[in-house]
């Protein structure tokens, strides 16, 4: 490290330094309605489509619950974020942005300065706290418990990659779109991939389409929001 | 008692707990929309490391390659997975730049 501080904690190190890219909060929403629902349950049960507005400086966008979901971004458009989730009621939304701390003016607490002068670390900043980080599974869903009992913890994917399977039901071809999702709840949080939407493809007698690539997982980040 | 590094803010609200693990991101950059590597010497050393892919790009993505990427030592690479759109308008999928965030934890 150029400058900084290193923290030795019971689990390993922790650094306040110069390598250190902070992202401070930019975005709350406890969102508890409305809700759609397109009654097309074929393959994939029953799902929830929401829109939401985030702020376009936002980067990172996380999901709380208190009931276990699973929340999947069908569309982006500008501003607004179309998502779909497997259960209906309230869901907390946080975003964070790519930004040094602000400097605070009370002259009590911690600042840490890199080898520039540049502030990396104010105590009276929130910043994103990157709390666990796994890769989410092919198939399945994986999940781990908050990591500190009282705590509150928010998952978030950044990128929900699809993929079209084939199936058929009664001799017609569907086409099943896959998605990776965020799954969240009271206790615990994680990812998995699942169908999320599903169609009619052509006619009886058709093939069913071809199943499209799948991209690599991507990674679950879970960030503490306690107090955000 | 654990050790580490609590601090609090004027408020006397906690607003870091370092006696828990706590990871943190190195460094962001644009992937493009070309196969590549990009070194990252903080990560030499530093804790486990992971990345994290954002887009800002406006997202319809029924087809959309994505990059798949691999972190090895202090090595970042990216590789399109491409392939065909098996319906109208066909042709090859897109690839979509994504931002690549690593961090270690």
């Amino acid at each position: 490290m150029d400058a900084g501080l290193t923290v030795y904690t019971d689990q390993g190190i922790m650094q306040l330094d110069s390598n250190m890219k902070t992202a401070t909060p930019a975005f709350r929403q406890t969102y508890t309605g409305p809700y759609t629902n397109d009654g097309n349950t074929t393959f994939i049960g029953t799902w929830y489509q929401f829109t939401i507005t985030v702020p376009s400086d936002v980067k990172y966008l996380f999901f709380s619950s208190p009931v276990d979901r699973s929340i999947g971004l069908m569309k982006k458009s500008g501003t607004s974020h179309t998502f779909r989730t497997t259960t209906q009621g309230a869901i907390e939304v946080y975003g964070f942005k790519d930004a040094p701390p602000q400097a605070s003016n009370n002259r009590s607490g911690l600042q840490i300065f890199d080898a520039t002068g540049a502030l990396v670390f104010d105590s009276d900043n929130n910043f994103m706290k990157v709390a666990n980080v796994f890769a989410v599974p092919t198939t399945g869903v994986k999940v781990e418990t908050w990591p500190v009992p009282g705590r509150n913890y928010a998952v978030g994917l950044g990128v929900y990659p699809k993929s079209w399977r084939g199936a058929s039901q009664n001799g017609a071809p569907w086409g099943v779109l896959m998605s990776y999702c965020v799954r969240v709840g009271p206790t615990s949080g994680g990812g998995g991939q699942t169908g999320i939407a599903s169609r009619p493809w052509g006619s009886a007698g058709d093939s069913p389409p071809a199943n499209t690539p799948e991209a690599s997982p991507p990674t679950v980040m879970v960030v503490d929001v306690t107090g955000l | 008692m654990p050790i580490g590094l609590q601090t609090f803010d004027a408020n006397g609200v906690l607003m870091l707990d370092a006696t828990h693990r706590i990871g943190k991101i190195i460094t962001s950059f644009d992937s493009g929309t070309a196969n590549s590597t990009r070194t990252i010497p903080e990560l030499q050393g530093a804790g486990t490391p992971f990345y994290f892919t954002t887009t800002d790009a406006d997202y319809f993505s029924e087809y959309i390659a994505y990059p798949d990427i691999t972190i090895t030592g202090t090595t970042v690479s990216w590789s399109f997975v491409d392939y065909q759109v098996p319906i109208t308008p066909f042709g090859q999928a897109p690839r979509r730049n994504v931002q690549i965030s690593i961090g270690v934890f």
